[in-house]
């Protein structure tokens, strides 16, 4: 316990006095960017609030506001099982200070578990971003004891223990297991994705049979049968049990029961993340810090390498390399680029699965992938475009990759500052990589789109163009923000790109880009037809994307040295 | 070849200025060596040089180029390996040392005649295909200095490059240091290592408290004393060590 506190205040220490300490351009310009990040959040936290409470409120009118509590701990916990993933990997094993640690009398155990709470706590803000207004909204709503009051409170800070241990523990397992790996950080970025991909889905089949369950439960509450929590439960008990320990008043036994059953839960998982950790961190933590053996990779200096280049193909080049060889920065970075696609395709199979025959009986022998071909029938393709320019403008809007380009050289930016480099070159090179990310983003969703709605194949080339070009734009934007204020002091790949609020200011710039190009695309498209859509759509793009580039140049130049 | 003339440098939050008004020439030709205390200023006078920190008052010249005025000019004179060794380590070296040529514009066949020449010299030859990260401490100096001199600028900044090298590769990188200036180049490097200095430097500049405190040949700053380099640098710097 005395090594897990040193290591734990030491890393809280740290991690404040990065947050709060840092340095500013002036007073008033960080007043500013707190402010602006407070009201950003409030007005996020009060649309969430108000969307907690209609859905409350009404599943309360049918006596099942529990459901709605139950739906909203699932979320968070699917959030935090996909999300941590990354934060996991990144804290645990990519921290600047292993070595250090490592070198002084503590215990490894204890080492790994101060840093699983530093992650345990960086989740459990999300969780309560989430969860709290839920919470209080049902409060108000279906009312309860002070026992009520008291299980919530441990409900809530219990959320994230159970997806985090699984994802800890895999991300365990899968450091432990790169060890035998020459390549491993080509075997750890290829796993982490694999998990990535396989946790997103996962959560997302969760919750198919969850809104499958939940309509059910809703039609047989209606009905005046069943119950709903009983129902739920059955897809993912733990869930459903920290939704009954509120629901059924904390005085009675079966609150008790499922609180204790969840307690029990949590309690587990933690003790045997606590046991594989303590096993296995120390030496998966330096798997990839060992020395090479040498001598199988001499340089090759001859024939196609070292070859001269452009400065700023250098850059990317550079920022090719640092992206897909850390599994942190390729997971955050370029992981949703590949998952927003997936999750459009699974969208008509839980229309499907969650609306059944609802839909209509029309609807009702259509197979999933042939849906919104059939639900759609002959709409004119200007506003297929409008809605596809939409989405695929909206897929470009968070690039963490362009969003923390300059925040992930670290201190190691003063060395590119020492070079007869332009910061504008820099940034440029690292915007090829960025843009190229948008593009794949936004291909990938124009061919999911392509194979649900196959008749607007044309439309669709047509929208991934026009949002190719802007998401030059939206990528020169997001690193505008990061190149003007970086986050250059961090103990650890995940901080770098986590705990950044360039990846959030970046979005909201990046919604005037989506305003302008989606707001002029689909305008002209609905009014004067598909062909001026295009048009109107390419050239915002073109022209919003020419002024990001300039932008960028010119704020790198300015604002780096 | 490098001219600071009054550079000032103040941190935010700090009242004592970390280097005060200091000036200084160093010529075409000379290894220039800069030594102080902890905490003296010379890795600010370092960065100042390098353009990695402005300085809040003052002028530096490199090469004949402005810093203020036309950086990338400036920065073209002169390599810089710095004191700390956290460099890009998902590159693997030679993609680092490329890296380091692009930005240079050092042509194909020269850079790959010089890599060629700093990786056998430094006997990092056969690891020059690995990742960064998983070099020794040594490792990652010699690569730092192999990309640093690839260029082969005129201006050398090295700020402490003895460290971390085993003995053979610091007498190669002294022989490189005399044999650039032989040539006519400079070379501008900070050491604690006080033997060094006194056998390799032309000229010596001991900061003291953010001043230079004493510029010149050994012989110049002994005044015909008969002491060592090490107790001139103890009695300039005595309040220091008190």
């Amino acid at each position: 316990m005395r090594d897990f506190r040193i290591v734990f205040s030491v890393l809280l220490r740290q991690r404040l006095r990065t947050m709060f300490g840092a340095k500013a351009k002036s007073g008033g310009g960080r007043i500013a960017v707190t402010v602006l990040m407070i009201f950003s959040f409030a007005v996020l936290e009060a649309m969430w609030s108000t969307a907690c409470f209609e859905m409350l409120r009404g599943l309360d009118t049918a006596g099942r506001a529990a459901l709605g509590l139950f739906g909203v701990f699932l979320a968070s916990m699917v959030m935090t099982l996909f999300f941590s993933i990354a934060s996991v990997i990144g804290t645990l094993f990519s921290a600047n200070d292993a070595e250090l640690l490592a070198a002084l009398p503590l215990r490894s155990g204890a080492v790994f578990f101060a840093r699983f709470m530093f992650v345990y706590f960086g989740e459990l803000a999300v969780s309560l971003f989430i969860a709290l207004p839920a919470f209080v909204c049902y409060m108000l709503i279906a009312g309860g004891g002070v026992l009520s009051v008291l299980a919530g409170v441990a409900v809530l800070l219990l959320l994230p223990a159970l997806p985090l241990a699984v994802a800890t523990v895999l991300a365990l397992l899968l450091m432990r297991s790169a060890v035998f790996m020459r390549h491993r950080e080509t075997f750890m970025t290829v796993m982490g994705f694999l998990l990535g991909i396989t946790l997103s889905l996962g959560g997302n089949i969760i919750g198919q049979m969850t809104g499958r369950m939940g309509l059910d439960g809703i039609t047989s509450v209606m009905s005046g049968a069943g119950d709903v929590l009983a129902g739920a439960s059955r897809v993912f008990p733990p869930a459903a049990w920290a939704a009954e320990a509120i629901a059924a008043d904390g005085g009675t036994a079966s609150a008790l029961l499922h609180g204790l059953l969840y307690l029990a839960i949590c309690t587990a998982a933690l003790a045997l993340t606590g046991i594989v950790g303590s096993r296995t961190y120390s030496r998966s933590v330096f798997a990839s810090r060992e020395t090479a053996k040498r001598g199988g990779r001499k340089a090759r200096l001859s024939a196609n390498s070292m070859t001269a280049k452009n400065p700023v193909l250098a850059c990317m080049r550079r920022e090719r390399y640092g992206l897909f060889r850390s599994p942190t920065y390729a997971m955050n970075c370029l992981l949703g680029a590949v998952i927003f696609p997936l999750m459009i395709l699974l969208i008509p199979f839980m229309t499907k699965a969650s609306a059944g025959e609802n839909l209509g009986p029309e609807l009702a022998g259509v197979g999933a992938m042939r849906l919104f071909a059939v639900m759609l029938g002959d709409v004119p393709a200007r506003y297929v475009f409008a809605g596809a320019l939409g989405i695929m403008l909206f897929a470009t809007f968070a690039n963490i990759a362009a969003s923390t380009a300059i925040s992930r050289e670290g201190e190691g930016l003063e060395r590119l500052k020492a070079m007869p480099l332009r910061m504008s070159t820099l940034c440029y090179g690292k915007l090829i990589v960025s843009a190229a990310a948008n593009a794949v983003t936004v291909l990938l969703t124009a061919a999911v789109l392509t194979v649900l709605l196959p008749a607007y194949w044309v439309t669709m080339l047509a929208a991934a163009f026009a949002a190719s070009v802007a998401g030059i734009g939206t990528a020169a934007l997001g690193m505008l923000v990061d190149a003007v204020r970086p986050k250059l002091v961090w103990q650890n790949e995940a901080e770098a790109v986590k705990q950044n609020a360039n990846g959030f200011f970046g979005m909201l710039l990046n919604l005037l880009i989506g305003v302008l190009v989606g707001g002029a695309g689909a305008l002209a498209a609905v009014f004067w037809g598909m062909l001026p859509g295009v048009l109107a759509a390419v050239l915002t793009a073109a022209a919003g994307s020419a002024a990001g580039v300039w932008g960028l140049g010119r704020a790198a130049d300015k604002a780096m040295i | 070849m490098l001219r600071l003339e009054g550079i000032t440098k103040t941190y935010a939050k700090s009242a004592v200025p970390a280097v005060k008004s200091l000036d200084l020439h160093v010529r075409r030709g000379e290894i220039f060596g800069f030594i102080g205390p902890n905490g003296a200023g010379k890795t600010t006078t370092i960065k100042m040089l390098c353009g990695i920190l402005r300085p809040d008052e003052g002028r530096i010249e490199i090469g004949g180029a402005d810093m203020a005025k036309d950086p990338i000019a400036a920065k073209r004179n002169f390599c810089y390996v710095p004191d700390v060794h956290d460099t890009y380590d998902r590159l693997t070296g030679q993609e680092y040392m490329d890296f380091v040529a692009d930005v240079y514009g050092v042509p194909t066949k020269e850079r790959r005649e010089r890599a060629a020449k700093y990786l056998e010299m430094f006997e990092i030859a056969d690891a020059a295909g690995e990742r960064i990260n998983t070099y020794s401490h040594g490792m990652k100096q010699k690569l730092l200095i192999a990309a640093a001199l690839l260029p082969a600028p005129p201006l050398w900044v090295l700020d402490e490059p003895m460290t971390g090298l085993d003995p053979k590769s610091s007498a190669l990188l002294k022989d490189e240091m005399r044999a650039h200036t032989a040539a006519g180049n400079t070379v501008f490097f900070s050491t604690h290592v006080l033997e060094v200095a006194e056998k390799l430097c032309d000229r010596i500049g001991i900061i003291r408290n953010g001043s230079l405190v004493a510029v010149g040949t050994l012989e110049e700053l002994r005044g015909g004393k008969d002491e060592s380099l090490e107790s001139l640098f103890l009695e300039l710097t005595e309040d220091d060590y008190a």
